[in-house]
Parts: structure tokens; C-alpha cells; sequence
């Protein structure tokens, strides 16, 4: 499994518990602008829980810049 | 061992189950009758904000479809200077622990004072129970706007805008407010100097904070003291800056469960949901070690002894709840002279006897006792708070009666009294005269109770126990665990007297020697050997070398049932007397009056030496609790 496929796999554990109960299946294409449950709390519960699970701190720029899950994984790779 | 201790965890609860979202979905979709009681019992965990979030959308749908029956409703208003969002879900769910139902009408960010003084605001209009002022320091008028130079900031105008929105709330909604006390910020302006310097941030909070402590109570409001919190946890913990920027997060995600646990019991309390006795384990958990097995003076009470002082703060802090009315109960899996030993003669204990309103010492389950306890104090069995060590009790116990808070404990007993005085059980909205009567009087009240059920109950309890007693001389099958007992055993033992191994097996093959070797088991499994006896031969008179017993069998018509079997051997081999001699020493007094007890005579007391006598041809056999198993060849004794 390369690294970016071992990131994917634990952004679909965040994503399915932060998201549980809007039934959300993960996907590189899901965003704040597609996804409803992403809202602005969903986004610091999202942010908290991959923060906790990849031991990383986002500046709070990244935060705001952080909006999809393509982005989230680019930059969990490349930090990886 | 490795269980939480860091408060932000909430570490008197137990940890979230796994199958905690199937057991939402499966109540949300069956609804059953006792649903509020099932949904309380997954409250009753600690709760991650997904898990909270999970909590509170089942409560609202299930609420939607029927009222909770044993859920009491709350509508709560709340007020705040920062987003609620997150604050909301962990309320209503931490609220649910405490069996409380909450509804919570939430105005728009910011607009506290407004929402207090328009009689039309949805607060107002939503007549809530009472209203939460979620508000920091940031959310209030600290900062003098008016003056370029000095005071920066000043507490007077903080003190009357809280003031209004109190009387505002009051006056239109009819609601007690919740007010916080507020957390000082992390960063100083001067150093050390703020604390001490009129017209800082710091020292202006502290003159708020002073307020509030002197105003609240006496005006019929209710004091939160988040400062407190905030402390504890540390205010570097307390203040996420970033969440505040990004989200006007007040405080920091970890601090929510505790948070809301802290607002969530002090609505409890106001509906009378606060727990009135704590039950206290007695081995190892207010003192250390067994004392059954290790002996009044061998557990663990000492000052200037690490685990000693543990347990001693675990004692001090029952004592102070006892002090403000809080009942103290005692239930130990123990016979019950035994565990009432250490009260009576230990120095290193801070509890006494008098301090506890119901002791309940015996071999019958937990809960079983516990609803005893209940019963003699005449409360509810969500009254009572279990204290104890052992997880397999506390499963047991949570198991039965989910209504009895039973904190987790760790294996570490200086985690102990923390854990109990943060759980947050005994809060209070008030303190007056009759929380300090209260104790005493549940102990004359249960002290009647117990006149009343006495003795009867102890003789069926020791027949329940369906005791089978097993003699036999000493043989080398239970050579070695004999040995154990005569070298270990200081309580109850008459003499003292030492043998080693040699020397026993020596008795096994004296001619002027009588011995024996007792087992005992009942229908909780076998004890083994748990007592022996020495007897020197000499001619009409029998002397009482040994006798030994581990004090676990103390109170159970042991010593009776032996006595008989001595008295009948002795009778059946053309003895006429029986003497037993009693030698005091610093432990043994627990057999002081064994003899006396057994029906034997007293022919002579020294300060050292007390010598009995009883009549052979006179004795009646004492009543016993035990079957006797038939006696076997010492070839075949069973081992230990």
C-alpha cells in the first residue's frame, strides 16, 4: 500500500465517524461546498479528529484552506 | 494499569462501549417502555463529541414520539458570548446521567442582555426552567472603553451588566439564572503584578469572581464554578486560541465533557438528583490490604506510610461529606467483627464507628447489600454512590442496580479521593442547618431498624451459608499449609505458640498429643484449612496447647463447632476437665473472651496469663451453623 493509499484509508475511519450520522461514504471529491454535514462545526470536528489521528497541528490558515477531502489528503501525504 | 486520570476524561466513568451506536439505533428503533432508563445507562459513559452529538439526536427523536418516564424534563435557556453549538449535545447528553430530560432554548450569539430584558424574546417566551449564562470574560464589558491611560479594565461595569441580565430573566421569565464564574485569562500584562494591581484584567476577574460568590447564592441564582474548572484542568488547557479565532469556540474541545458534567449536575441537584450516602468498601479501598488476612495491624493506615496516607485521605474525605450531610454506609465482602476491627482499634484511622449509618459486613453479594442499606436508611437506591476497588463488584453492581453511581477507580489508591470528590455526586445549590443534622439522624434510624431484624438474621444468614466443617489429625498431607497457619496466625490464636515443621510432624506421632486440622467450605466454595488445635494429654485433664483460626471464619460458629469436637474426644478417651489457657498479647486480643464465650470457667488471671477450665461431665454442646463432615484417616486429609 503506498503512502498515499494508508492516508486515504485513515481519512475514510475520520470520515465515517465524524460524519456517521449523515451516512457519508468517503470520497476524494467530497468538499465543504458538496457535503452538508461539512458545516463549520462539522469542519473543526473534522479538523480535531485528523489533527488527533495523524498527530499534526493545523496552522488555523490550513484550517480555512483545507475544504476538501482531495486537500486533506494531498497534504497529509506529503507531510506523511 | 492504564485508566485515565486527566479530569478532561471524566475518569469516574466508565469507558464508551463499543456496540454504543447500535445500541442508539436499536432503541430508537424499538422505543421500548423504559427507554429513558436505557438512554440514561448510555449517558452514563464518557462520551466523545461524536458520541454526544449521537446521545442527544436519539433523546430528541425518542422524545418526539412520547414522554420519558423516568426521565424528569428541564428546559433551559441559554445565553452566551461564543458558539453554543458544541456545548449543546454534550449538555443534553451529560444532563441525561443525572435522569434529566433537557430541552435547551438557545438565543442568537452574542445577545445576552438583550434576550434578558425583551419580554418577547424566544427565552422569555419559552418560560425555562432556568437560563444558563454561558459568558467568559470576553463576552463582557471588562475593557474601558472611556480613558485613554489607567484602569485598562474595570470590574464594576461587569458586575452591574450580569446584574441586569439577571433581573431581566428573572423579571420575564420567571427563571433562576446559572451564573459562571469566569476563568482568568493565560497571558498577564505585567507578571506577578497582575494579580495585585487594580485596573489588570486578572485582579479585575478576581473582583467579579469575589462578587458573584458573595451575590449569587443569597439572591436565589445558582453559582457554576467554571474558574474552578478551569483551573483544574489548567488554563492552558482551558483556552484554545485558535478554536476561539476560527470558530468563537470558547473553550477547548477537551474541556466539553467536563464543562457540560459541571452544568449537568448542578441542574441535577436543583431537582434533587444529587446522591445522599456514600458506600464505602472496607479492604482496599479505605485502607490497604485485607484485613481478614493481613490483620488489623498489618494493612495499611499509616501516617508517613505512602499507601497509608492514600487511604487516609480517601477516609478524610468521607469524613468532610459526612460533615456536610452526606450518610456514610459501610459494605464489605467481610465478617463483620473483623471489618469493624480497624474502627475500633487502629490509630491510623480517621472514620469511627459512629460516623456510619449502616455497616454492612457479610459474604452475600453487592447489590443485594446495598439494597439493604437502602432500605435501613429509607432512601432510594439512586441515593447511593458505591466506592469500591474491586471492578468485578462495580460490574456487578452497575450491572444490577444501574440506578447506584459506582465510580471507576484506578489500581493507584492516591487517585482515589479526586476521583471521588470531582464526580461531582454530592452537589449542592445550598448548604443550611438540616444537611448538618442529616447524618446523625439516618444513623439513629437505621440504628432502630436494626434492633428490630437483629440477631435473627445472623443465625439464618450463617445457616444460608450451608457451612460444611471438616476434622481431621494432623497428617502430612496438610502438613505444610498447618505449619503456615501456626507460624502466620496472630488474631485469633490463644498462645502464640510456634512449630516448625519438624516439630508438627513430630505431634503427628505423639502419644500424648491430640491434634486437629479443620476445613470449612460453603456455598461459595472452599475455604481449606482454615483453623488447628494442639492438645496435651494428661491423664482426666486435657490442656489446650494451640488453637489457632484465620479470622476470616471469625462469627460463624467455627470456634463453637471445634470446641464441641475437643469436648467429645476428649470425653470419649475418659478426660473430665479441659483447660484452656489464654497468654495476651498486642494482637490477640480478638480471642480475650473465647473461653468464656465456649462456657469454660475462669480458675486464674494474671496480667499474662488467663487459665479456663470446663467440666466435661457438664457440657452442653454449643449451637452450631455447620454440617460435620465424617472425620477421615489423616492418610487421606485433603491437601491445601
Amino acid at each position: 500500500m503506498s503512502d498515499v493509499e494508508a492516508v486515504r484509508a485513515r481519512l475514510k475511519r475520520i470520515f465515517s465517524e465524524v460524519f456517521e450520522d449523515a451516512g457519508v461514504e468517503y470520497s476524494d471529491s467530497l468538499s465543504r461546498e458538496t457535503l452538508q454535514a461539512w458545516d463549520s462545526l462539522g469542519h473543526i470536528r473534522l479538523i480535531s479528529a485528523t489533527e488527533e489521528e495523524f498527530g499534526v497541528q493545523f496552522t488555523i490558515e490550513e484550517i480555512e484552506r483545507l475544504t476538501s477531502a482531495a486537500q486533506l489528503l494531498e497534504k497529509l501525504s506529503r507531510s506523511a | 494499569m492504564t485508566s485515565p486520570t486527566a479530569m478532561t476524561d471524566l475518569p469516574w466513568l466508565p469507558r464508551p462501549a463499543a456496540d454504543l451506536r447500535a445500541r442508539l439505533r436499536a432503541l430508537e428503533q424499538e422505543a421500548p417502555a423504559d427507554w429513558g432508563l436505557q438512554l440514561r445507562g448510555i449517558a452514563n459513559q464518557f462520551l466523545s463529541i461524536n458520541h454526544a452529538m449521537a446521545v442527544a439526536q436519539t433523546l430528541e427523536r425518542l422524545r418526539e414520539r412520547g414522554p420519558a418516564s423516568a426521565l424528569t424534563a428541564f428546559r433551559l435557556g441559554l445565553v452566551s458570548n461564543a458558539t453554543v453549538d458544541f456545548i449543546k449535545p454534550f449538555l443534553v447528553a451529560s444532563a441525561l446521567r443525572y435522569g434529566i430530560a433537557l430541552e435547551i432554548v438557545a438565543a442568537d450569539f452574542g445577545q445576552s442582555v438583550q434576550e434578558a430584558l425583551d419580554p418577547g424574546s424566544r427565552i422569555n417566551q419559552a418560560r425555562p426552567h432556568a437560563v444558563l449564562l454561558a459568558i467568559d470574560h470576553r463576552g463582557l464589558p471588562f475593557r474601558r472603553a472611556d480613558s485613554a491611560g489607567w484602569p485598562l479594565f474595570d470590574a464594576q461595569q461587569v458586575v452591574d451588566e450580569l446584574a441586569t441580565i439577571r433581573s431581566g430573566f428573572r423579571q420575564h421569565s420567571g427563571a433562576v439564572c446559572l451564573v459562571q464564574t469566569l476563568p482568568a485569562p493565560a497571558e498577564l500584562l505585567f507578571g506577578s503584578l497582575d494579580a495585585a494591581t487594580s485596573g489588570t484584567l486578572r485582579a479585575s476577574i478576581a473582583e467579579v469572581n469575589a462578587h458573584l460568590a458573595r451575590d449569587v447564592i443569597s439572591s436565589g441564582d445558582v453559582l457554576i464554578d467554571v474558574d474552578w474548572l478551569a483551573q483544574s484542568i489548567g488554563l492552558e488547557t482551558w483556552y484554545d486560541e485558535r478554536n476561539w479565532h476560527i470558530a468563537r469556540m470558547p473553550f477547548a474541545q477537551r474541556a466539553l465533557p467536563c464543562y457540560a458534567e459541571q452544568v449537568a449536575r448542578v441542574i441535577g441537584a436543583m431537582r434533587g438528583k444529587s446522591r445522599k450516602c456514600l458506600v464505602l468498601d472496607l479492604d482496599n479501598t479505605i485502607w490497604g490490604g485485607v484485613v481478614g488476612d493481613d490483620g488489623v495491624d498489618g494493612i495499611a493506615l499509616d501516617p508517613g506510610d505512602a499507601r497509608g496516607e492514600a487511604f487516609r485521605a480517601v477516609q478524610r474525605a468521607a469524613a468532610d461529606l459526612r460533615r456536610r450531610g452526606v450518610v456514610l454506609a459501610v459494605c464489605s465482602k467481610n465478617d463483620e467483627a473483623i471489618a469493624r476491627e480497624p474502627f475500633r482499634s487502629h490509630p491510623g484511622m480517621i472514620l469511627r464507628e459512629s460516623d456510619i449509618a449502616v455497616f454492612v459486613a457479610n459474604w452475600d453479594d453487592k447489590a443485594t447489600n446495598l439494597e439493604r442499606i437502602a432500605r435501613a436508611l429509607e432512601l432510594g437506591i439512586d441515593s447511593l454512590v458505591l466506592l469500591d476497588d474491586n471492578p468485578v463488584e462495580r460490574a456487578q453492581v452497575r450491572g444490577a442496580l444501574p440506578q447506584v453511581a459506582v465510580p471507576e477507580l484506578g489500581a493507584d489508591p492516591s487517585s482515589f479521593t479526586r476521583i471521588l470528590m470531582v464526580a461531582g455526586y454530592f452537589e449542592s445549590t445550598g448548604f443550611t442547618a438540616e444537611d448538618l443534622a442529616r447524618a446523625d439522624q439516618y444513623r439513629s434510624n437505621a440504628e432502630r431498624e436494626r434492633a428490630l431484624a437483629g440477631s435473627r438474621d445472623l443465625n439464618d444468614f450463617l445457616r444460608s451459608l450451608e457451612m460444611v466443617i471438616e476434622f481431621a489429625p494432623f497428617g502430612a498431607a496438610g502438613r505444610k499449609r498447618t505449619t503456615q497457619l501456626i507460624n502466620k496466625t496472630n488474631q485469633f490464636n490463644v498462645r502464640t505458640r510456634r512449630y516448625t515443621e519438624q516439630e508438627v510432624a513430630a505431634l503427628e506421632q505423639s502419644p500424648e498429643h491430640y491434634t486437629l486440622q479443620i476445613n470449612v467450605r460453603d456455598r461459595f466454595g472452599d475455604n481449606g484449612m482454615i483453623s488447628a488445635v494442639i492438645c496435651s494429654k494428661r491423664g482426666e485433664e486435657w490442656e489446650i496447647d494451640s488453637w489457632l483460626m484465620s479470622c476470616r471464619m471469625l462469627n460463624r460458629g467455627v470456634e463453637q463447632a471445634v470446641c464441641n469436637r475437643i469436648a467429645g474426644d476428649a470425653l470419649r478417651a475418659g478426660a473430665k476437665r479441659l483447660i484452656g489457657i489464654y497468654l495476651p498479647t498486642e494482637r490477640n486480643g480478638i480471642v480475650r473472651d473465647l473461653f468464656q464465650r465456649l462456657g469454660f470457667e475462669q480458675v486464674e488471671s494474671t496480667a499474662t496469663q488467663q487459665r479456663w477450665l470446663l467440666d466435661l461431665a457438664a457440657f452442653q454442646p454449643l449451637e452450631v451453623f455447620c454440617a460435620e463432615q465424617a472425620a477421615i484417616a489423616p492418610a487421606t486429609a485433603s491437601a491445601m
